[in-house]
């Protein structure tokens, strides 16, 4: 093998090419970046999150479960958060849709303005009542 | 209710041992063993109903050759199940273990359905098989199946101290299967009460073979099989036959192998029974006559019932099954009537004949043979018809057994005149040569269609209906022999109308062309209307065909008249598809339409992308189309109709209906050349194995059929599902079930759920009932669709239309259809997985006239397409509505529908109005074409599905046109959009929520009626109706009366 780089050479070679890989990979960050980093926020000032994933039959929508730890955040934190993550998920989804519903009843508890801002709904009825 | 399925599936390994040890080798001409990957190529043989494959069981002695299904578990529930996994089984039998296959060694004959076998009085008393060996001698081959008989526990007798064997055995060089089964009562103290004989059962669903019973007036005729009066159908012949009705003029039957099938005949006689008693001595006792229930739906005959099961004794049962290769009665009643002949002391004749025409030496005719004189023979009345004959294409006809006497034969040619000659003298081992006088002549119509375009005009493909006018009838093409269905109380006879073939698709008086075609018919003045589906004009024409001249030298000069027709294209259908996902071939078991007729009845009616959806078989069309070469574009896809057909308690009482799934691979070594096991499970059991093999789109097929089938087949019927309560209250959350079976506790190892399918048949044929009826389930389930996905999240399911077509003109192919949007205009082109992407999406319009074209826009410009999930700029949307028809279809409203509620009606009196279509619908005028374009503005007030629906009033029944039912029989003009779902902030879409619209109209009672129904289960249906139960009766639910059978012992 006349022109064979040192191995310790090609390892060294390969490490940076993988770092550069990584390295633009994290760059470009995708759904699963965002679902992460929306469940991470949760660790640092929890609103009351129960579940987050992308809808199984509209990948645009993103599905974010909350339960009675809404309510009892500050509608100003509950507004913030929201209109958080809309915004990150739109980073990765450009035309996401962003649905946030209570955990038993399925309700919706926010809905956004062309904006993007959040606005609250009022408290889910009973869970189980049938919509009218 | 007594469990279905043997318990435990005890399949025991003696069987395939057996068969190892003992098959006979490769070079006798006795061959019993189990198929396997290494033989299947060289022992499953063909037909339009060999359904055989890989595990199954064959049987053969150079004659004769048989497939019975295997028995076994299904094994993909083994693992999850263990001992309780339900076994695999074949349409209306609850195991394997009965005949599914039944020919002639070489000739791919195979048209048989099934035969299995019941016990005493009731086809509910079934037979749950669970071991099976097969094994030969230097003399015969047999099959037996072995289990237990159900249905006797409140004698006291459970099925496990009724065990029983059914032996299947060739003898010889034998023509016919002997047929041996035996049940033990090992009751200690009860009496199987009733329990005297057993009845095979044949599912005849009056499109295959049609029964033929020599009693005075029978034949092809039976009394109608009323549920509520089963004792009217009951009979006592001395054998049973009938012959298929597709024969090696039909053309490619097997698209894999691309062969033809080969004509055949089935036949049954008794042999012997007799009660063993405990300790054996029993005599068999001689079967000469058949007895039980016989109808052009179904039949189920077998001994006359001999009394009761006394403990310790058996019931033996020996029966022979004649099969032969002409496509007549006779050619399995030649020999049926022989051994009578030996076995009764009767002496037998033969006759033979030649048929002609006035106009031609050629005349293809059916000949029935009506016994009027003799010697007395018993079970063979005077008076009664004793076979059928049917000519070759010369018109001879020879070798036809009959016994001594005097006969009447009755001949019929379609569309000459009937001709009857009495007084034919049958004398002992004689042939007597019948003279038949020369048959009235035909006259000839030469039809041509074409369309009208800018320079030269291209071929079509069409259909032309021929209607009798000034006293002249309807043509009957292919008429050969009348079967009626005869009214078990008051009524007129319902004539099943039954289809033979070989001569291209002209049925009844309808033919399927392209380009040109050459009909024979009856001189006389009729009505031509040229058609070729929604998108074009129709032509009409009124002509006078004349009989060919005849010279003073005998030469025949015909006179054809002939019809050009040039149909317009009126409706513009851009970067769009029609398709139709639900379509029979005769290789379904309900269905005897070739192949090729079948593609051309498709092409004639303008569709273009055919899915197969043959009941539990998977078809490939596409060497058939290839192999026609149509001008016109047409294409398929493959997939299959999975057919649940048993009832499945508890859970699932009923079947769990038909669904179609597609695309599927086609597996030819295997059983129905790769349809999947369904029975006995859960819906989502079935969508994991659909899955398995690649199907990327599922359909559940008309969810509101009632008692259709061998059970009641609508999964909605079926679960009750009632729109007005939510998918999570009991019964409808029944739909969310993951469990396997039902109630097993095993959960669905992919996670389906029973709701998990794509597709719903909202249009099936052009049924406006069943339409409303499924409106109402759809939007009950868009009105609770919520795209979050869990469990008990429901999904947008996308609404279809189909035709459902199972015979080349009953059911017209193309109505109703759907279009795809969004996959091009040309088939050639055409990307299957864009077209599945589509379709699944929801950009589909379903429609059975009607062209509806929607775009929903929002303040900012931006637009939304059918299927589409919008988010608008504000809640301030407009509706851009275009609807076009062709002259012949009516639309008298235009619909738009929100949240499950029609919210904008126009009408031709409304502001902005629909437009009437031209004053004759023959009309070939373009200027009518749009009857609807408008903008419509809409103010939302919260999150919304929208949809546009065009045609009949939902208030009101429609009226038929009498001149649009000569062009699709039946027809209701209906059409609809999949919903655009609006969801206003883009927070996700809030879900209406229930109730939603009843239709005035919506009255349909057509569901399944009870076990314990009184009366005659005809009482109350529409016509409709009527036709669908005489089609479907659910067998299982026959059970021949005690005091019937007292009446006629002899």
């Amino acid at each position: 093998m006349k022109h064979a780089l040192p191995l310790a050479a090609a390892a060294l070679l390969g490490s940076v090419l993988l770092g550069a890989a990584v390295a633009a990979g994290a760059h470009s960050p995708g759904p699963g970046d965002a679902i992460a980093e929306i469940r991470g926020g949760e660790a640092h000032e929890p609103v009351g999150l129960r579940a987050v994933a992308r809808s199984p039959e509209l990948p645009r929508m993103l599905v974010v479960r909350v339960g009675p730890g809404w309510e009892s955040a500050s509608a100003a934190r509950r507004r913030e958060v929201a209109t958080r993550w809309r915004a990150t998920w739109r980073r990765v989804e450009p035309n996401g849709i962003v649905a946030v519903v209570d955990d038993e009843s399925l309700e919706s508890r926010v809905s956004y303005d062309r904006q993007g801002r959040a606005h609250l709904k009022d408290p889910p009825r009973v869970a189980g009542s049938v919509r009218e | 209710m007594p469990s279905l399925i043997p318990s435990p599936v005890r399949r025991i390994v003696w069987g395939a041992l057996v068969a190892t040890l003992a098959a006979a080798p490769a070079s006798s001409q006795f061959v019993a063993t189990q198929v396997d990957v290494a033989n299947a190529p060289t022992l499953l043989f063909g037909g339009s109903d060999a359904d055989g494959g890989i595990d199954d069981w064959y049987l053969t002695n150079g004659v004769i050759e048989l497939v019975v299904d295997d028995v076994a578990p299904q094994p993909d529930l083994v693992p999850l199940l263990g001992a309780a996994a339900p076994p695999k089984g074949h349409e209306a039998a609850i195991s394997g273990g009965s005949i599914i296959d039944l020919g002639l060694v070489g000739q791919d004959n195979d048209q048989l359905n099934q035969i299995f076998t019941v016990g005493g009085l009731s086809t509910s008393n079934f037979i749950a098989y669970d071991t099976i060996g097969a094994s030969t001698t230097a003399t015969s081959a047999s099959i037996t199946v072995s289990g237990v008989l159900q249905g006797f526990d409140a004698s006291g007798v459970p099925e496990t101290d009724l065990p029983l064997t059914t032996t299947y055995t060739l003898n010889g060089s034998d023509d016919f299967v002997t047929v041996h089964t035996v049940v033990t009562n090992l009751n200690p103290t009860n009496t199987a009460s009733l329990l005297g004989g057993f009845l095979d059962v044949f599912l005849w669903v009056s499109r295959g073979v049609t029964p033929f019973t020599p009693l005075t007036a029978r034949g092809f005729n039976h009394v109608e099989l009323d549920l509520g009066n089963p004792a009217s159908a009951l009979e006592l012949p001395v054998y049973m036959a009938g012959a298929g009705r597709l024969g090696p003029d039909d053309g490619v039957m097997d698209s894999v192998t691309g062969t033809a099938i080969g004509s055949v005949s089935y036949g049954v006689l008794g042999e012997s029974a007799f009660i063993d008693p405990a300790g054996g001595g029993g005599t068999p006792a001689a079967v000469n006559r058949l007895f039980g229930i016989n109808g052009q739906s179904v039949s189920a005959l077998g001994n006359f019932p001999i009394g009761s099961l006394a403990p310790g004794e058996s019931l033996h049962y020996t029966r022979r099954v004649y099969v032969a290769g002409d496509d007549d009665v006779a050619g399995v009643t030649n020999a049926m009537i022989s051994e009578l002949g030996a076995r009764l002391g009767f002496a037998t004749g033969t006759i033979s004949g030649d048929i002609d025409g006035i106009e031609s030496d050629d005349v293809r005719a059916s000949v029935i043979a009506t016994r009027t004189a003799g010697p007395a023979i018993a079970g063979l009345p005077l008076g009664a018809p004793v076979s059928q004959r049917r000519t070759d294409a010369s018109g001879g006809f020879g070798s036809w057994t009959l016994p001594v006497g005097t006969y009447s034969l009755e001949v019929r040619a379609p569309e000459r005149d009937v001709v009857t000659v009495g007084g034919v003298v049958v004398s002992a081992a004689t042939d007597t040569v019948a003279s038949i006088p020369d048959l009235s002549a035909l006259g000839a119509l030469v039809i041509e269609a074409r369309e009208r375009v800018q320079g030269p005009d291209p071929s079509l493909a069409a259909r032309a209906t021929i209607i009798g006018i000034d006293g002249t009838p309807d043509p009957r093409f292919q008429y050969e022999f009348e079967a009626l269905e005869l009214p078990a109380g008051a009524g007129a006879p319902n004539d099943t109308r039954p289809e033979t073939f070989g001569r291209g698709p002209h049925i009844g008086n309808v033919a399927y062309f392209e380009g040109a075609t050459t009909v024979d018919l009856r001189p006389g003045r009729y009505e031509v209307v040229v058609s070729r589906g929604l998108e074009y004009t129709v032509a009409r024409r009124r002509v006078t065909v004349r009989e060919p001249r005849i010279l003073s030298d005998g030469s025949v000069v015909p006179r054809p008249r002939r019809v050009r027709a040039r149909l317009r294209r009126m409706v513009d259908t851009p970067d769009a598809l029609s398709a139709d996902f639900h379509i029979h071939s005769g290789r379904s078991f309900d269905s005897s339409a070739p192949l090729e007729d079948r593609v051309l009845t498709f092409a004639g009616e303008g569709i273009e992308v055919m899915v197969s959806t043959d009941h539990d078989f998977v078809t490939d069309y596409a060497p058939i189309i290839s192999s026609l070469a149509l001008p016109v574009g047409i294409t398929s896809i493959v997939g299959e109709e999975v057919t649940g057909t048993n009832q499945n308690p508890p859970t699932f009482p009923d079947s769990v209906g038909h669904l179609n799934a597609w695309p599927l691979p086609v597996q030819p070594d295997e059983r129905y050349d790769g349809g999947i096991q369904d029975e006995f499970v859960a819906p989502n059991m079935i969508y994991s194995r659909l899955r398995a093999l690649g199907a990327q789109l599922i359909q559940y097929n008309h969810p509101r059929a009632g008692v259709s089938g061998i059970t009641s087949i609508g999964l909605f019927t079926n679960v009750g599902y009632d729109p007005d309560l939510p998918i999570t209250a009991a019964p409808n959350d029944l739909l969310l079930s993951t469990d396997v079976l039902g109630q097993s506790g095993v959960a669905n190892p992919d996670g389906f759920r029973n709701l998990d399918f794509d597709l719903m048949e909202i249009i099936n044929g052009t049924s406006f009932g069943s339409f409303l009826e499924v409106r109402r389930d759809w939007f009950s389930l868009l009105n609770q669709v919520d795209f979050l996905g869990g469990p008990s999240s429901v999904p947008f399911i996308v609404g279809t239309a189909v035709s459902d077509s199972h015979r080349l003109t009953l059911e017209t192919a193309g109505f109703g259809r759907s279009y795809v949007l969004g996959v091009g205009d040309d088939t050639a082109t055409l990307s299957e997985p864009t077209f599945h992407a589509q379709t699944g999406a929801g950009r589909l319009l379903a429609t059975t006239g009607p062209y509806v074209e929607l775009t929903l826009e929002d303040g900012s410009g931006a637009t939304a397409a059918l299927g589409d999930y919008f988010v608008p700029s504000s809640p301030d949307v407009t509706l851009h509505i275009k609807v076009q028809a062709a002259n012949w279809v009516q639309v008298p409203q235009v619909r738009i529908v929100q949240n499950g509620f029609t919210t904008h009606t126009f009408t031709t009196a409304s502001n902005p109005a629909v437009r009437l279509g031209p004053r004759f619908p023959w009309a070939g005028t373009q200027n009518r074409k749009i009857r609807f374009e408008e903008s419509i503005p809409i103010t939302l007030g919260a999150d919304t599905w929208l949809l546009v629906e065009a045609g009949e009033s939902i208030s009101v029944s429609p009226t038929p046109d009498p001149f649009v039912e000569k062009i699709v029989p039946g027809f209701n003009s209906l059409a609809f959009t999949n919903p655009i779902f609006v969801d206003l902030g883009g927070d996700g879409f809030t879900p209406p929520g229930l109730p939603v619209e009843v239709p005035g109209a919506l009255s349909r009672s057509l569901v399944a009626r009870s076990s314990a129904s009184t009366g005659s289960w005809f009482d109350g249906l529409t016509a409709e109706e009527q036709e669908e139960l005489r089609d479907h009766l659910p067998v299982h639910l026959i059970a021949i009366p005690q005091a019937a059978v007292e009446a006629l012992r002899p």
